[in-house]
């Protein structure tokens, strides 16, 4: 494995789908700024009644140490801040690499340019390593910049009231620096899977949403109070992740080989 | 200084063949190609010549026999051979979005050429191409003839010792198809670069290849020199001789000659064939000379390679 050879495909990828797509080029500048900072603000501000008359019926999980102090209007208004800009800030590395990475695999197969790069030296892995940087630089890069601005934007509007930093809570945090590479990678190789059976980048984006899943089980089980947000089941859906990765990688390793995907072309 | 192609099979194919869902699509029987060669793949459509290239750039594993290419086994140091074969491909397969010079700095790199060595590759590639003044073009926007340049220069970045060339005139303008072929007959001749061309323009091949292999339905049905396969196909040769005057007394001297045969007579010419022309010739001139026959000119016929290609893929 020369992780230099990835970094040569992961460069050239960056510069021709990032760079030069204006799709891509626009959801990377633009999605840090709807879901770090507009809609968390918007979400902040027009909570705020909550903590006065707070909404029932939801089991509110300890998020915090000093939970007791907390009145359960605010308890709410933690909850419901930390879940949703959780969600939004979420959602991005798994919608930046379900495109990036469309393009790459799927896309290379539309194009029909992957014949002379097999012809090289480069191997299956360092090939599948390079494309799999492609979709995670990106991802990544785009999610700690709206993860830091919503940090800032909704501490700044809640600040004021609670006096103490609210969000991001112990297991939304834990959620960003695992859950995210996790995420990207699982995005990735599922597209890796799916741009085995299409032969069209928009098939297989739209295919690709599919990924979305984990995420939207993971929201609704909180909404609905099945399983409480902490660290515990942070911990557990973290674990579930890491298996879907490793099993999802080896299926990928699998399928993005010489053999089939010069038989594709 | 031109290098005359050496005796050494750098390039031995044993058997090589490829099967998909069972059906063979390539069977190679077993030949071999000297280095500094520039062979020739000829076969209609489907016959396997795209199949033969990418088993050759070890794109393709071969389902059954193997290959050597420079001393390194396909089967065992694949990623050696890789190193060591260009390839342009039949769709040129180039990245859009990317300029030329970008096209080829990615290909550089991946064949490990260092920036200083890699750079100036490059610039002599687009020089000789004329693609300097578009380097920084996106090669979307180049024509087929600019883009089948950029390929080429691709396939010709690290210096191969092997190139494999798919269709490498088609798209090309006159001028530049006489270049090309030209710098072909150079990579060969002066750097002793062994050249696998495939190519549906009989008389490309037949102006720059030594030998030729003609495949058709997968299977190689014929392999050599041009003009040795043409004695191995025709088994005799065609000779046309024009006299000032006919006179109907040199039938009789003619059909006399023992090796002559198939004579037909055409206003002041007489065509024959024969297998062995050197013990044919001189005897037969001697007693038309001494017929008082005024002989103008005694000419071969010229069978072509597509002559020879019909006659082997369709027998006409």
């Amino acid at each position: 494995m020369r992780f230099e050879i990835s970094i040569i495909v992961a460069r050239k990828e960056i510069k021709e789908i990032v760079l030069r797509s204006k799709l891509i080029l626009s959801m990377v500048f633009i999605l840090p700024v709807v879901f770090g900072v507009i809609m968390p603000c918007v979400l902040a501000w027009i909570t705020l009644p909550m903590i006065a008359a707070p909404v029932t019926g939801y089991s509110i999980p300890p998020l915090t140490d000093n939970w007791f102090l907390i009145p359960p209007g605010g308890q709410f208004y933690i909850f419901f801040i930390n879940l949703y800009a959780g969600l939004l800030n979420l959602i991005q590395p798994l919608m930046i690499p379900v495109y990036i990475a469309a393009d790459s695999f799927a896309g290379e197969k539309e194009r029909r340019t992957l014949e002379p790069v097999l012809a090289t030296p480069i191997t299956d892995f360092e090939l599948l390593f390079g494309k799999a940087l492609t979709s995670l630089i990106p991802a990544l890069t785009v999610s700690i910049f709206s993860i830091s601005l919503s940090v800032i934007s909704v501490n700044v509007i809640s600040f004021q009231v609670f006096g103490f930093i609210l969000y991001p809570v112990a297991p939304i945090l834990m959620l960003y620096v695992l859950g995210i590479p996790l995420m990207s990678l699982l995005t990735v190789f599922v597209m890796v899977l799916v741009s085995s059976k299409v032969n069209r980048v928009r098939e297989a984006s739209q295919v690709g949403g599919v990924v979305i899943t984990p995420l939207i089980i993971l929201f609704f089980t909180q909404i609905f109070g099945v399983v409480e947000l902490s660290l515990l089941t942070v911990t557990v859906y973290i674990l579930v992740l890491i298996f879907a990765v490793v099993g999802l990688m080896f299926a990928s390793l699998k399928v993005f080989n010489r053999q089939k995907l010069i038989e594709m072309i | 200084m031109y290098m005359t192609p050496s005796s050494r099979s750098v390039v031995v194919l044993e058997k090589l063949t490829k099967s998909f869902n069972g059906k063979i699509a390539v069977y190679q029987n077993s030949y071999e190609i000297e280095e500094g060669t520039i062979f020739g793949l000829l076969g209609p459509n489907g016959a396997g010549k795209t199949t033969t290239i990418r088993l050759l750039t070890g794109v393709l594993k071969p389902s059954e026999g193997d290959a050597e290419i420079y001393g390194y086994r396909l089967s065992r140091n694949v990623n050696v051979i890789r190193s060591i074969v260009g390839v342009l491909p039949e769709n040129r397969a180039l990245y859009d979005r990317l300029t030329a010079q970008e096209n080829l700095e990615f290909y550089g790199k991946l064949y490990g050429l260092k920036d200083s060595e890699l750079y100036e590759r490059i610039r002599n590639l687009l020089a000789f191409l004329d693609l300097h003044d578009v380097k920084d073009t996106f090669v979307g926007k180049f024509s087929m003839g600019m883009r089948q340049k950029v390929a080429l220069a691709r396939a010709l970045i690290h210096q191969p010792k092997l190139l494999l060339l798919d269709e490498p005139t088609s798209n090309l303008d006159p001028v530049m198809s006489s270049k090309l072929k030209d710098y072909i007959k150079e990579l060969s001749g002066k750097l002793g670069t062994t050249i696998l061309i495939s190519s549906h323009h009989l008389a490309e091949i037949e102006n720059i290849c030594s030998k030729i292999a003609i495949i058709n339905n997968g299977h190689v049905i014929s392999v050599g020199g041009i003009n040795e396969l043409k004695r191995k196909i025709w088994g005799y040769r065609e000779f046309e001789i024009k006299l000032l005057e006919f006179k109907p007394d040199f039938k009789k001297i003619i059909e006399s000659i023992s090796g002559v045969a198939d004579i037909m007579y055409s206003d002041n010419k007489i065509f024959y064939k024969c297998v062995d022309a050197e013990k044919v010739n001189p005897p037969l001139i001697k007693a038309l000379v001494q017929a008082d026959a005024k002989i103008l000119s005694l000419k071969e016929t010229e069978r072509t390679l597509e002559d020879l290609y019909m006659k082997l893929i369709r027998g006409e």
